[in-house]
């Protein structure tokens, strides 16, 4: 399939230019990480755009993997973050724009600090493609069947743009459509969390295709644990999110609250019947799947329930420490 | 028109082309480097693959212009002059009938051993996953990799 349109193609070196150049073509501009999406888009002519602004001539930060503690942080928009938090105790971690899932698996950093990143990215699509493809447009692109989207959610990841920081929950505003302004580029992602030190984590990344190998997710789930150990007592914290089903990836709030009550009062196994039941009930009024060349509705809205029932079992023997490893596959 | 210089095959390449034209269109039709195939199109099945700067990757979702002081390698270039290893074990195989995926298999399976020498089965399902073969069920494109890795394991130990 040729791209049967002409366009002008521009290689910036700097952000500024970049946005400049965006600023000049307002109407008919778009910009190119990886180009997994852009050039398909280009050939099906879902996109005409007349001017491709090609992002990976730009040196600097927006290609690293940097993770610091938080003392370190010298911008402004940091500081003002720094001072809501009560810990000095904290991490944060960056993900450039032109990182991609290749990137992410091949960093330790990642693997060890942020397990669930590493298990997503395993799963998307296939090397030849992950070589190519950046997280960052993973997001801009907002297919509701992305896999990056459930787990940045549940590490309540921020998009750094450069005029603002956005809360991840916030970025999209609808199947392929994000929040970004017509002259907004994303810097990077970016991930607050305590140190290692002062908390055990552990999660798991479930994602349901027709076959293993490349295919994209008919639904997908996220779950992270955090449990802080103090003296005295010990608090866990759960996020769990979809993908997949629903106009957006979405975090599942109403069944957080469900299982972060009862892992606190763990005892055992005892409780998981009881308490599963209570959460499954609740999944109906979360999600809103549809029927697609890849799975029909009722399906999907099966199939969350194993992965969810599965998925919590396996992150809470990981965080056990006798779980699967990650990366390993549940269905 | 862009002009685009690259490295191809150890050569270096000046070309004029549109930016809407893709590499793997720049490589058959202008350059006759035809070991990349044309199947999909559309990034899903492996045919087109190419090394860009070291790393496996789908030609026809490449605009010519991205390449530009990139260094362009082609299954005809790592087979310089001869057959590699590792295309003898496929070949001892009989990994392929038509042929069409056999240079998309090539070049992930060498990106696969040169970054992990040891790969399990399982990882060397993943490896090759993403390029299609209408042919062969995969069987003895796998084989051949396990056994290239079975026997280049056995030799170290030996040696
Ligand atoms: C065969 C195939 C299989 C796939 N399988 C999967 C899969 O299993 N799971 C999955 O999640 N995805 C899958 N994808 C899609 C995935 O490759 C893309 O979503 C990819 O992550 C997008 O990144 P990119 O760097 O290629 O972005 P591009 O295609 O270059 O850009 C994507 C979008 O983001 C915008 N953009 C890029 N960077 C920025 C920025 N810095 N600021 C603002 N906007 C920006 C672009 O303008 C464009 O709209 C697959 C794609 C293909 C072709
Ligand atoms: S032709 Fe490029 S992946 Fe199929
Ligand atoms: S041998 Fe024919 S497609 Fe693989």
């Amino acid at each position: 399939m040729k791209i049967i349109s002409e366009i002008t193609y521009f290689a910036p070196t700097t952000i500024e230019e970049a946005v400049e150049l965006l600023q000049k073509h307002p109407e008919n501009s778009c910009l190119l990480a990886g180009g997994t999406d852009v050039v398909p888009a280009l050939k099906k002519q879902v996109e005409k755009p007349r001017v491709i602004i090609d992002l990976k001539k730009i040196s600097g930060r927006i290609r690293n993997i940097e993770l610091k503690t938080i003392e370190n942080i010298e911008s402004i928009e940091s500081i003002e973050r720094i001072e809501s938090i009560e810990s000095k105790n904290q991490q944060e971690l960056f993900i450039g724009t032109l990182v991609t899932f290749c990137d992410l698996l091949d960093s330790a950093l990642i693997r060890e600090n942020y397990p669930l990143i590493w298990e997503m990215s395993k799963v998307v699509a296939s090397v030849g493609i992950r070589n190519r493809a950046t997280i960052v447009g993973n997001i801009c692109s907002a297919v509701p069947c992305m896999d990056s989207g459930p787990v940045l959610l549940t590490y309540d990841a921020k998009v750094q743009t450069n005029k603002r920081i956005i809360p991840i929950e916030n970025f999209w505003i609808g199947p392929r459509q994000n929040c970004l302004s017509i002259d907004e580029i994303v810097l990077g992602i970016t991930i607050i969390s305590t140190s290692p030190k002062s908390h055990v984590s552990a999660g798991r990344f479930v994602k349901l295709m027709r076959y293993r190998g490349e295919d994209l997710a008919q639904a997908s789930i996220a779950i992270l644990i955090n449990s802080f150990e103090s003296a005295a007592t010990a608090t866990a914290e759960v996020k769990i999110a979809f993908g997949a089903v629903a106009p957006v990836p979405i975090r599942a709030y109403a069944i957080e609250k469900i299982i972060s009550k009862q892992i606190n009062q763990w005892d055992e196994w005892n409780e998981w019947d009881q308490m599963m039941e209570e959460a499954l009930a609740t999944i109906p009024d979360i999600i809103a799947p549809i029927s697609d060349l890849r799975a029909s509705a009722e399906y999907r809205l099966h199939m969350v329930g194993v992965m969810f029932k599965r998925g919590l079992k396996d992150a809470i023997l990981r965080l056990q420490g006798n779980g699967s490893k990650y990366g390993s596959s549940l269905i | 028109m862009n002009k685009i210089e690259f490295m191809l095959n150890g050569e270096k390449i000046e070309v004029w082309a549109n930016a809407h034209k893709t590499l793997l269109e720049l490589l058959r039709e202008d350059l006759g480097i035809k070991s990349p195939k044309c199947g999909c199109d559309l990034g899903d099945c492996g045919a087109c693959t190419v090394f860009l700067d070291g790393k496996s990757v789908r030609s026809c979702l490449i605009l010519v212009p991205e390449v530009n002081g990139c260094d362009v390698v082609t299954l005809e270039g790592i087979m310089r002059p001869n057959l590699t290893k590792l295309q003898q074990f496929f070949l001892d195989h009989n990994s392929f009938q038509c042929g069409f995926c056999a240079p998309g298999m090539v070049l992930s399976a060498t990106e696969l051993l040169q970054k992990n020498p040891t790969p399990t089965l399982e990882e060397i399902k993943e490896g090759l996953s993403g390029n299609l073969c209408r042919c062969t069920g995969y069987t003895p494109i796998i084989n051949a990799v396990a056994d290239a890795v079975a026997t280049t394991v056995a030799t170290t130990i030996n040696e």
